[in-house]
């Protein structure tokens, strides 16, 4: 069973999956981040067979909060779309083998999935539950990337386990 | 039934084009950005040809250009005519709309069923309001639905405004024909429309969630020589200014159907309809709006609320209006003259600005939370 730990979230994967950390890979250090200052997503994830590729950000709000919920889904919109050029690009890159070919097969899927892992810190008051109300979330999500996942995830790590089948488990 | 409405240098718009779904449309924008505008020009044009064929004289421009211009001074109340034009317009205003009509079929039916659904088809109306030098601005019709039979028919539309009328609705109509109020006419025509249900006969129309409305408000209203009064169910009758602001709103909503004034092939327009509304109230009423979209009511609403657009979400979500035509609208101010974007999702318009507003809001908390 695959796991990987991101962000300090331990991410438990069933057999047949694949995993890059994108933006900790060296052919995006070291290469694209250099291209048009391109941004980069946390996780991708590829099921069995190459049938579907999670696009994967994470935000721990519990710990850090840089970015401002008004700008969140632009951010992350930005991510997706520099990681999928990226990808176009590692999957003819020859000087990382395995970066070369999770790019590869990460460019055949029939399916593109995006999840966004918004951990909140909770009990913060009755008016605000949680910072960003997921719901709204959600919505604001769709609109910045129906053309990528018309269903995009948006929710904490129990969430996320609940919605597939990966156990994520938050620091 | 509204198919499109066109605007060109009316009020804020410059150009805009808006295509409406025969089921629910949601039209969504800040303040001043001409939700309501868009709303009355769709009811000034859908309602033309009934108040036109109202006498049962032929239809000419000549008529149409005095309908059009005391409608659109009633509607809008601008001190004159030349107000509603654009300032800085180069070029003429212009108000061109689709009206669906429907051409009755030959079928003989029961006194117990409803008249058949006729073909329907879509009728043009094109005027344009030019700027004299010496006598103002004036209407010119370029273009009526003069091809439609003598026999279409074009149900009245209903506009509900955005403050209720069930409190002053005594005496509303006469004060309108005695006095010059800044009211719009929207409100005299409801009351108009309620004065005069099409039926005697309730309708059978969604049952179920009007039982439910009547049960929450605690009766139904009902006209009584001229005054609306709350009949309650437990026996009795209240004045209905007695009753909660939101209740007097789900009380006219369920009037308007029970007494057959909305009737299948018609429009609804409701402007923000979440106004002085509780959100615990908005579930049961966005409810029976959507239920009436689906009952072929066609539905128009302008709303601010990021409460009442979830609602329609989670009620669109559902397997029983998965087959309801739905339509969204979004208007940003801009200095070009306000810009629409539009979709079948809510997702696929931009902005909403009540999204926007909730999650600055969020990044306000967020900066004292610690």
């Amino acid at each position: 069973m695959p796991n990987v730990i991101v962000d300090r979230f331990l991410f438990d994967l069933p057999t047949g999956w694949t995993c890059l950390k994108y933006d900790d890979c060296g052919f995006y250090r070291a290469h694209f981040n250099a291209v048009a200052s391109s941004k980069a997503l946390d996780l991708l994830a590829l099921a069995p067979q190459g049938a579907e590729l999670w696009l994967v950000e994470i935000k721990d709000y519990r710990r850090q909060r840089r970015t401002k919920p008004e700008n969140l889904f632009t951010e992350i919109a930005h991510k997706v779309r520099d990681t999928l050029a990226g990808l176009a690009a590692a999957r003819v890159y020859v000087n990382d083998p395995t970066v070369q070919v999770f790019a590869d097969h990460a460019m055949r899927v029939g399916k593109l999935r995006v999840a966004f892992l918004l951990q909140q810190p909770t009990h913060q008051s009755r008016l605000f539950p949680q910072i960003v109300d997921p719901a709204n979330g959600r919505i604001k999500l769709r609109q910045a990337l129906r053309a990528v996942d018309p269903h995009p995830f948006l929710g904490n790590a129990a969430d996320l386990t609940t919605k597939t089948s990966w156990t994520v488990t938050p620091p | 039934m509204l198919k499109q409405l066109t605007i060109t240098n009316f009020t804020a718009f410059a150009k805009a084009r808006f295509d409406f779904s025969p089921g629910l449309n949601v039209v969504v924008g800040a303040n001043a950005t001409g939700k309501t505008h868009v709303l009355k020009l769709g009811y000034m044009f859908t309602r033309a040809w009934p108040d036109l064929k109202q006498k049962r004289l032929s239809l000419s421009e000549k008529r149409a250009d005095a309908y059009f211009e005391e409608k659109l001074m009633g509607l809008f109340r601008p001190e004159s005519l030349e107000h509603v034009v654009r300032k800085g317009a180069k070029t003429s205003t212009r108000l061109q709309a689709f009206v669906v009509g429907q051409i009755p079929t030959v079928k003989i039916y029961m006194p117990n069923e409803s008249p058949p659904p006729g073909i329907e088809e879509p009728f043009p109306w094109d005027i344009e309001i030019g700027l004299g030098k010496k006598e103002g601005a004036s209407i010119r019709t370029t273009e009526l639905p003069s091809k439609a039979a003598e026999n279409t028919i074009f149900p009245s539309p209903v506009f509900v405004p955005s403050k209720e009328i069930v409190s002053f609705f005594e005496g509303l109509i006469s004060l309108f024909e005695t006095y010059k109020i800044q009211l719009d006419e929207t409100y005299r025509d409801l009351a108009v429309a309620m004065t005069h249900p099409e039926s005697r006969q309730p309708s059978e129309l969604l049952p179920q969630l009007l039982k439910e409305l009547s049960k929450t408000i605690g009766g139904e209203l009902v006209l009584e020589e001229g005054k609306l009064m709350l009949r309650q169910s437990e026996g009795g009758y209240m004045e209905p200014q007695l009753l909660a602001e939101g209740y007097r709103k789900l009380g006219m909503l369920l009037y308007l159907v029970r007494n057959r004034v909305l009737q299948p092939g018609s429009t609804l327009f409701w402007d923000e309809p979440e106004a002085n509304l509780n959100p615990q109230l908005m579930r049961p009423m966005i409810e029976v709006l959507t239920g009436l979209a689906a009952q072929g009511i066609q539905v128009i609403l302008a709303t601010h609320s990021l409460f009442v657009l979830r609602e329609i979400e989670i009620l669109l979500r559902e397997k029983r209006y998965q087959e309801l035509s739905r339509s969204f609208s979004a208007l940003l101010p801009s200095k070009q003259g306000v810009k629409v974007s539009q979709g079948t999702a809510i997702e696929d318009v931009d902005p909403i600005l009540s999204l926007d507003a909730d999650l600055a809001q969020s990044g306000r908390f967020m900066e004292v939370m610690d």
